[in-house]
């Protein structure tokens, strides 16, 4: 397989998982730069191209809150869940599961790190 | 900072005005989030280098206006196939209806056209049909609707007796060659229309052997024409339809038969000189031979339609 089919097919599965992870990291209050580092500190790399539009996005579809506050002498927008985003993250993760077994299942792989 | 204001003038140029103070904040805030993490590694000082650092991984300020903006099709993935097959079909359907209208207009007014004013008459019906199907999908993509083609869609509605799939480009060519054949055949396509007027009459014409069959090719083409209109719609071959090409066939073989073997199909003018007349009897003869070479290509031609469309029916 070529390059960038492979490179599609990578983006394309990783896609979902950000959006994951993002609900899961906002569980605690984070502003866009922290919010950043945070997910890099557990393994998730996220371009900021990547990352700022799609918190805008989540917000927009009522999942996340945000607010400004000043801190350190400037202006921050802080982003956490909101009730709908708790009820959503909690579906997606569950899904997310039962996807992690029937793809343990089909590769015949232990499922680490999925559940 | 100055690079970050120059990227944020560049970003809020590609955003709708509604748009553009509410993102240009969230971006502010964004990237200078990122530059003071880039700050604190090199103990608090932000340089022209930083600030370019984290522009760059922002990307272009189009790529990041489409991403804080929703993404907006013309035509999206979900209707673009319905879409191209719309045009496809539109496509027949106006062909179809310019051929039907002008020979009506012919027979009805005695209205001509020449082959370069055809050709522009046919395309421009195309464009047209191309801009309004494509505006009405456009405008259902826009409104947010979906077909729902696709989900009442049900086997029963698969084509009956289907054969085979149709090969676009012999269908195509068949109904070229009927449509201008058809059109030329009732004085609506005059194909002598760019000779200029000073140039005298040509002194050979059709001779009085083609009287007896203006009907029945007009029968014979009309058939076929409409019959691959047909198939190109459907796309694919039916019992039916297969038959119907076998017997077309068959009639147009039978009829060029007919005229290879006939005389008189090309006669000479009265011309004053009778040397004149001697010469003109000579190329009359030699045209009427080389039409009959052009008659029996047609033929061949043809045969291969029919052998193909046998085929086909025996599987």
């Amino acid at each position: 397989m070529s390059n960038d089919a492979a490179d599609k097919l990578h983006s394309e599965m990783r896609r979902g998982a950000i959006v994951l992870g993002v609900l899961a990291q906002l569980r605690e209050e984070h502003y866009g730069y922290s919010l950043r580092k945070a997910l890099a500190g557990k393994g998730l790399e996220v371009e900021e191209g990547t990352l700022y539009p799609l918190v805008r996005r989540l917000e927009q579809q009522g999942l996340l809150e945000s607010e400004w506050r000043r801190e350190d002498k400037r202006k921050k927008r802080f982003y956490r869940l909101s009730a709908q985003g708790r009820e959503v993250y909690q579906q997606l993760l569950d899904d997310w599961r039962r996807l992690g077994d029937s793809i343990a299942a089909l590769t015949g792989s232990e499922n680490d790190g999925m559940g | 900072m100055e690079w970050v204001e120059r990227y944020l003038h560049q970003v809020g140029h590609y955003l709708p005005e509604d748009k553009r103070a509410e993102v240009t904040e969230s971006l502010r805030e964004a990237i200078e989030g990122e530059i003071d993490g880039l700050a604190d590694v090199h103990d608090g000082r932000v340089s022209e280098a930083d600030q370019k650092t984290v522009l760059a991984r922002f990307g272009h300020p189009l790529k990041v206006a489409r991403d804080y903006h929703p993404l907006r099709y013309l035509v999206g993935p979900a209707l673009y196939p319905v879409w191209w097959q719309t045009v496809k079909q539109v496509a027949v359907l106006v062909l179809g209806i310019q051929v039907v209208v002008a020979l009506v207009a012919g027979a009805g007014t005695g209205w001509t056209v020449g082959a370069f004013d055809l050709l522009g008459l046919l395309l421009y019906g195309q464009f047209w049909a191309l801009v309004i199907v494509t505006g009405v999908f456009v405008a259902i993509e826009t409104s947010g609707e979906h077909l729902r083609r696709f989900e009442r869609w049900r086997p029963e509605q698969l084509p009956a007796h289907s054969v085979a799939p149709i090969r676009r480009g012999d269908v195509l060519t068949n109904l070229f060659s009927e449509g201008v054949f058809l059109l030329w055949w009732n004085d609506v396509l005059v194909l002598s229309r760019w000779l200029p007027d000073s140039l005298p009459a040509f002194p050979l014409q059709a001779g009085p052997a083609w009287d007896v069959w203006f009907w029945p090719l007009n029968l014979l083409f009309g058939v076929a024409f409409v019959l691959h209109l047909w198939v190109l719609f459907r796309g694919v071959w039916q019992r039916t339809t297969l038959w119907t090409e076998v017997l077309t066939c068959g009639g147009i073989i039978a009829v060029a038969l007919v005229l290879i073997a006939t005389g008189d199909l090309v006669t000479v003018r009265e011309l004053p000189s009778e040397e004149a007349m001697r010469y003109l009897g000579q190329g009359g003869a030699f045209a009427e031979r080389t039409l009959k070479v052009a008659i029996a290509v047609v033929a061949g031609f043809t045969a291969w339609d029919l052998w193909r469309a046998v085929r086909t029916l025996r599987g």
